[in-house]
């Protein structure tokens, strides 16, 4: 950077100079063009002046007396010199006032000797000789002609014109007159008036020559010490002006040049620059020789010279554009230097990364020869890097064996970079000694100024990494060889311990139906209670084999939450009671929303949880609740805690809670038992569904167990098929005292779509019922507080049941104590249930669905009381578990057969006539799936027989499977009776084909009991009331179900015939009732055609009923 | 440049540097009507050498007209004054105070001098009958103008009155317009006109010698001490180092008295001296 900034600054030296000098030039030829003018001027002015003055002489030489006086004064004495000068001087003295009125200084006459004779302008002085001091007189003296020119005289200097006298052709004498420089300078001004003029004479010119008495008339010039000013206060009248301040300025400023110095005294004619006011002039200086030739002095001009000043302004802006392009071009150097610098340091860099880098790397130009290769590239190919370089890169190491020679053309890698295209790949390169290598290849084409110059080719030795992906290619299979054996092992293992789990706990449970002895019954439940157990902690360890195998699944589905808590209180309840202690639940009011999740995997986590407060808890009790909070639109968090007065957890146990297989310690596990896993299952559980576990525990105090999760909410769409559809349509009449327990029912009523009426006592139920019979809408139901004021809820049911009117309506009784009503109790007011106060949900809800509207288009399921008996094949290899599910059946009112393989089934389902088949999966010849196939492949109502499997694998893929072959449904092993029913329920009442009518109509016309009973609890005046309003109803009702059928409104006939069932049956009138039945049924299911068939034989009944009645036998 | 400005600023300068506290400073005024360049270039060097020798002061004080120098020294203005023999004795009349320090000689060594009247050398005219006539005359304080010029006239049985005359100032104008033909004669001093003699001027009548111009110190404002210093100082002038001077004070100086007056006082007895010409 110092040698830039040196060169810039010896540059801008020279650039300084070379301008000035052209300044200089420039200049020095504009002022030359003042001098030219000045002296232009000056000679013009003089030639004026001469041309004038030879007019006068020859004007004066025409005046004879004159030149007789001069000749007669050259010989006279000088007394006559006196007269004769006298006369000459009066003669001439009015041309001399004109010639001065012309700015002619001097009217001189000299006689023929060179002697003065007369000064007009100084008379005084005379006689004096000019011979030797004014060369003018002497050179006319001698030429006899004219001579003009500046000459300095005694009396003061100017330009003198003289010219000889002659008389006669002799030379008598001369006469000179004399210009001032005021004269020279008026006529200068003339010509050019911008001009100031001003004159000096040589010092040495003057000084030798003037009068003593005249040297005061000279005073220095300030220009020049060898030189003077005439006059310069201006004491004669024809001396110019005194200069001016500007022409005193530039005077000043010339008098410090020491060129303008050295130039006058040289006598040099040039002009100078100087300034005054900040105006730049130009001073001309003329040299001025006077007659004899000698310097005599300086003619000056002073003029402004304002194109002087646009040189200088010229000078300055090439100057400051010069410069700043010089600084710029030194600019430009130095970064280019340092680019320059920069793109060597890059260099270096570069190369000391790429010889540094592991990967190999060279340049290939568009022949693909090498230009560069790294160190590296050198080693891993074995050549050293002159023998790499210049040659083709493709022909040195990458055509060989294994790529069968490539030629170049075809090469992957040339072919992309020749196009523009970077490459990336796995390549395989020769080795110098031969041997092939895999190579990983990444190539970027080199473009320079839009041209293709060549390629970048990075590559790295690849052998390791290719072993490597070979070894986990292999490990992935064996891994999922591996997986695939354990998902075997499992199902298998599922399967192995499951089938005798199923007759352990199967035929556990038939032993405990039978009759046992207290020791025989004990042992059994112990059985029982430890086959459950052991199911438990087996059920434990698949499930965690499958989340370790990853494939624990989810499935969401609709649900409620408040029979969800309910149903694992259900569960854990014996067990509560047993052991002595509370277990209660609560949920907020908002639970009674839908909501969407794995309803099951949340159960098992709250009975984990539950399950562990229960056994944990000697004393006080477990407490389960809910809280929800908005997440946002579609979810909320809810918070699940189970809080219990239990042992405690101590604080060394609480960080390996959730291990699996840890108990909080073992004396823990052998005094209560498990598995160990449950909570690390239900912690896997809780976080698979996006939520969290923990837990509040203080040793010997209680625990509290919490987990929360995000809750979808069900949509509109959503709807729960089989833990509570929603009760839209349903007419209900709620009659609850309580104001808590009658808000709940009506809010969770409504929230289910039902019609509710809700009223607080007896009296208001009643009239309510009862206008509603008259406006032709009656209650479906009716639930009602066993304990209302005034008239209770007991006679509310008795006075409902006896009003014929009211023949179909449902009662409910809330009881807070349920065991108060007796069998006989609800037989009598016609209790449909009765239910604990505050009733569950749940409990609700299964006491009211079936009652739904909703439910018209599939016949509500029937309980198992109702269910008829079906005739069933049990498919299945096992004797025991063959005998556990006979014995099942049968227990449940069924027929079973058995077949002990799937090619068995599929024979006697052929031959025999089967409503459902309950199908095991694993059977030798053929199993569950080829047979349901087989089955389905039979033609007719044959092959669409219902096909429950029974499967312990309880798998989804193997659900699938089922559901794949054809089968309808699945019952996990072991099978338990109450979800028998419940699935034999479901299917049974689906079957396409006709429900059969059960059960049998029977044949006694009149339940005389039950009459009886209705007569001892409404006394006789009431009862014959009761019977003989509804004899008289009969016939109407009857025309009303003939009506309907005949304006083809089944439902109405259904409706009608419903409400004829019930009063029937509350009446004692079996028969009337069953055919009432039927007609419903059948009417339901709008099968006309044996309803017509129904309705006939109802009339029949209603007629023999009426008989009966009237005639009792 | 303004005269009098420039008159104080020299003034001023030379009391700067010449005077210092207790120095005495007096005031001289020259001849009125020159150019202070001109009084500068006559009376400057004697001044100095004055100053140098007795250690005062001057100041130069210009006047346009003898009226106002007499003015001036009557009012005290002025210490030392340059006047001719009639201004002298006009400011006698008034101020008694006024006192002659020394004459100047003429370039001859006289201190005397003599007015004449001159004429063309051609002419030769009888001043007895000399009426009518063009005289020319210098100024009417001029002691060579009206009352020599009209006393020679008188003398020879002329006056000026019967003639015409014009006052034209200076001594060399009256012989250059007498040399012209401009008028017929010219009163002047007889110096001058015989320094035109070469002209054809000839001298036809003289005056009886007069005292010269003098330097007149005013007695009231200089002690006499300082007067007497002062008439030594000039009287004992070295011939070589005054030949700078000044043409009318280079030739030496000898004391003044007032009865060298007395001849004039005569003269002007007999004349009162218009102020203007009568053409």
């Amino acid at each position: 950077m110092g040698r830039i900034i040196a060169v810039f600054l010896v540059l801008e030296a020279l650039l300084i100079l070379f301008l000035n000098t052209v300044r200089q030039d420039k200049e020095q030829q504009h002022f030359d063009q003042y001098t030219a003018i000045l002296e232009t001027a000056y000679r013009s002015s003089l030639q004026m002046y001469r041309l004038a003055m030879d007019m006068s002489y020859v004007d004066l030489m025409s005046k004879t007396d004159i030149v007789d006086l001069i000749a007669r004064a050259g010989q006279s004495d000088d007394s006559e010199k006196a007269l004769l000068r006298g006369r000459l001087y009066r003669t001439l003295f009015p041309l001399y006032r004109e010639l001065q009125q012309r700015n002619l200084r001097q009217l001189h006459f000299h006689l023929a000797d060179g002697t003065s004779f007369l000064r007009f302008h100084q008379p005084d002085r005379f006689g004096d000789s000019l011979v030797d001091v004014r060369p003018s007189i002497r050179i006319v003296g001698a030429t006899r002609q004219p001579v003009q020119g500046f000459e300095a005289g005694r009396v003061a200097t100017g330009f003198r014109f003289v010219h000889p006298i002659s008389r006669n052709g002799d030379y008598v004498g001369s006469v000179e007159t004399s210009l001032t420089f005021k004269a020279i300078r008026n006529a200068m001004a003339e010509l050019d008036a911008t001009r100031e003029y001003a004159f000096v004479v040589r010092k040495d010119v003057v000084q030798n020559i003037l009068f003593a008495t005249q040297s005061n008339l000279y005073s220095p010039s300030p220009l020049h010490a060898d030189f003077l000013i005439e006059d310069a206060g201006v004491q004669l009248a024809d001396s110019p002006p005194p200069l001016s301040d500007v022409a005193r300025q530039l005077n000043a400023e010339l008098t410090g040049m020491a060129e303008v110095n050295r130039r006058m005294r040289a006598n040099e004619t040039f002009t100078a620059k100087a300034t005054a006011n900040g105006v730049i002039h130009a001073v001309s200086l003329l040299s001025i020789r006077d007659v004899g030739g000698r310097p005599a002095g300086y003619v000056i001009s002073y003029a402004p010279a304002p194109f002087a000043e646009l040189i200088f302004r010229e000078f300055v802006a090439s100057l400051l554009a010069a410069t700043l392009m010089l600084a710029a071009a030194c600019v430009l150097f130095a970064r280019l230097k340092r680019s320059s610098i920069d793109l060597g340091n890059e260099k270096a860099s570069l190369k000391a990364i790429t010889d540094t880098m592991a990967d190999g790397l060279f340049v290939m130009d568009n022949q693909g020869l090498i230009v560069l290769a790294n160190p590296a590239a050198c080693s891993m190919l074995g050549y050293r890097e002159s023998e790499m370089l210049g040659r083709q890169a493709h022909q040195l190491f990458h055509s060989h064996a294994v790529n069968e020679h490539l030629p170049i053309e075809r090469c992957p890698v040339f072919q992309a970079v020749s196009r523009g295209d970077p490459f990336s790949g796995e390549e395989f390169f020769s080795h110098r000694d031969g041997h092939v290598i895999p190579m990983e290849v990444t190539s970027m084409p080199l473009v320079r100024d839009g041209s293709l110059t060549g390629s970048v080719n990075a590559f790295r030795d690849i052998t390791v990494r290719k072993e490597t992906e070979q070894a986990l290619i292999r490990a992935k299979a064996a891994a999922e060889q591996a997986s695939i054996a354990k998902s075997d092992f499992l199902a298998t293992m599922s399967h192995e311990i499951r089938t005798p789990m199923n007759g352990i706990i199967g035929m556990t449970s038939l032993l405990l139906d039978t009759p046992l002895s207290s020791e025989q019954n004990y042992y059994s439940n112990t059985i029982r209670i430890s086959a459950e157990s052991l199911l438990t902690i087996i059920n434990d360890i698949l499930d965690f084999s499958k989340m370790e195998a990853g494939r624990l699944e989810f499935e969401d589905s609709p649900f409620l939450l408040a029979p969800l808590i309910e149903g694992v209180v259900d569960i854990l309840a014996p067990r509560a009671k047993a052991k002595g202690i509370r277990l209660t639940f609560s949920v907020p009011r908002t639970s009674s929303q839908i909501f969407v999740s794995d309803a099951g995997r949340l159960r098992q986590v709250l009975l984990n949880l539950a399950g562990n407060a229960v056994k944990f808890t000697e004393h006080g009790g477990v407490a389960i609740t809910v809280d929800l909070q908005p997440r946002d639109e579609q979810t909320v968090q809810a918070r699940f805690t189970v809080t219990d007065t239990g042992i405690g957890i101590p604080d060394e146990a609480k960080t390996k809670l959730f291990l699996r297989f840890s108990q909080a310690d073992s004396s823990t596990a052998r005094k209560f038992g498990g598995s160990g896993l449950g909570l690390a299952i239900s912690q896997r559980i809780v976080e698979a569904l996006g939520g969290e576990i923990g837990f509040d525990s203080v040793a010997g105090q209680g625990s509290a167990f919490w987990f929360r999760l995000p809750l979808r909410l069900g949509g509109t769409d959503v709807t729960l098929d089989h833990h509570g559809v929603p009760l839209t349509g349903l007419a209900v009449l709620v009659a609850i005292a309580d104001p808590d327990m009658r808000d709940l029912v009506c809010t969770s009523l409504s929230q289910w779509g039902a019609e509710v009426e809700c009223v607080t006592d007896a009296i208001a139920g009643l009239t309510l019922a009862r206008q509603a019979v008259q406006q032709g809408q009656p209650f479906v139901a009716a639930l009602v507080q066993a304990d209302l004021p005034g008239m209770s809820g007991r006679d509310l049911a008795a006075i409902l049941r006896a009003d014929p009117g009211m023949g179909g309506l449902r009662l409910i009784m809330l009881s807070p104590s349920p065991q108060d009503f007796t069998a006989e109790d609800r037989r009598r007011l016609g209790l449909t249930a009765v239910l604990d106060a505050p009733a569950r949900q749940s409990q609700l809800l299964d006491s009211l669905m079936p009652l739904a509207p909703s439910h018209s288009e599939r016949p509500p399921p029937l309980s198992a009381a109702e269910t008829p008996s079906l005739r069933i094949l049990v498919a299945e290899d096992n004797a025991i578990n063959q005998q556990v599910a006979v014995g099942l059946l049968t227990k449940l009112g069924h027929r079973a057969d058995v077949a002990n393989d799937g090619a068995e089934a599929v024979a006697q389902l052929q031959e025999g006539e089967y409503d459902l088949i309950l199908m095991d999966m694993q059977m030798p010849n053929m199993d569950g799936i080829a047979a349901t196939r087989a089955i389905r492949a039979l033609p007719g109502r044959t092959g669409q027989v219902s096909i429950i499997a029974m499967t312990a694998n309880a798998m989804e893929d193997d659900r699938n499977a089922c559901l794949a072959a054809g089968m309808d449904d699945y019952i996990a092993k072991p099978i338990d009776r109450h979800r028998l029913a419940g699935v034999l329920a479901q299917w049974q009442s689906r079957q396409p084909h006709t429900p059969r009518i059960a059960p049998a109509v029977p044949t006694g016309l009149i339940d005389e009991e039950a009459q009886a009973d209705l007569r001892d609890a409404l006394g006789d005046e009431d009862f014959d009331r009761l019977i003989a309003t509804f004899e008289a109803s009969l016939p109407t009702r009857l025309e009303t179900i003939r009506a309907a059928i005949a304006a083809g409104q089944p439902e109405r006939a259904a409706a009608e015939a419903h409400s004829i069932k019930g009063s029937a049956a509350n009446l004692g009138m079996v028969h009337l009732a069953a055919c009432a039945g039927s007609v419903e049924t059948l009417y339901r299911a709008k099968d006309s055609a044996r309803g017509e068939k129904a309705v006939a034989a109802l009339m029949e009944s209603a007629a023999a009923t009426l008989a009966v009645q009237r005639h009792p036998s | 440049m303004d005269i009098r400005k420039l008159a104080i600023a020299i003034g001023t300068a030379a009391a700067l540097t010449c005077g210092q506290a207790g120095a005495e400073t007096l005031t001289f005024a020259p001849l009125p009507m020159e150019t202070p360049e001109t009084v500068l270039k006559q009376f400057k060097p004697m001044l100095a050498h004055l100053e140098k020798t007795l250690n005062i002061t001057f100041t130069i004080e210009f006047s346009s007209d003898y009226a106002e120098v007499l003015k001036k020294f009557a009012d005290g203005k002025v210490d030392v004054a340059y006047l001719g023999p009639l201004p002298y004795l006009t400011l006698r009349d008034t101020i008694a105070t006024a006192t002659p320090l020394v004459h100047f000689k003429e370039a001859s060594g006289s201190s005397t001098y003599t007015c004449a009247i001159i004429a063309p050398a051609d002419t030769a005219p009888d001043l007895s009958r000399t009426k009518g006539r063009k005289i020319a005359l210098t100024q009417p304080l001029s002691t060579c103008g009206y009352l020599s010029t009209d006393g020679l006239l008188r003398q020879a049985g002329s006056s000026l009155e019967e003639n015409r005359y014009r006052y034209l100032d200076k001594h060399d104008e009256v012989a250059l317009a007498v040399a012209r033909g401009e008028f017929d004669m010219g009163g002047l001093k007889t110096a001058i006109g015989r320094k035109y003699a070469h002209m054809g001027l000839s001298i036809v009548a003289e005056s009886p010698p007069l005292p010269g111009f003098a330097l007149v110190v005013n007695a009231r404002t200089v002690a006499k001490e300082r007067r007497d210093q002062l008439r030594q100082a000039l009287v004992e002038l070295d011939p070589a180092e005054i030949k700078n001077w000044g043409d009318n004070i280079r030739h030496g100086a000898v004391p003044a008295f007032d009865g060298d007056y007395d001849s004039l006082r005569r003269l002007r007895r007999k004349a009162t001296i218009p102020g203007t010409g009568n053409f």
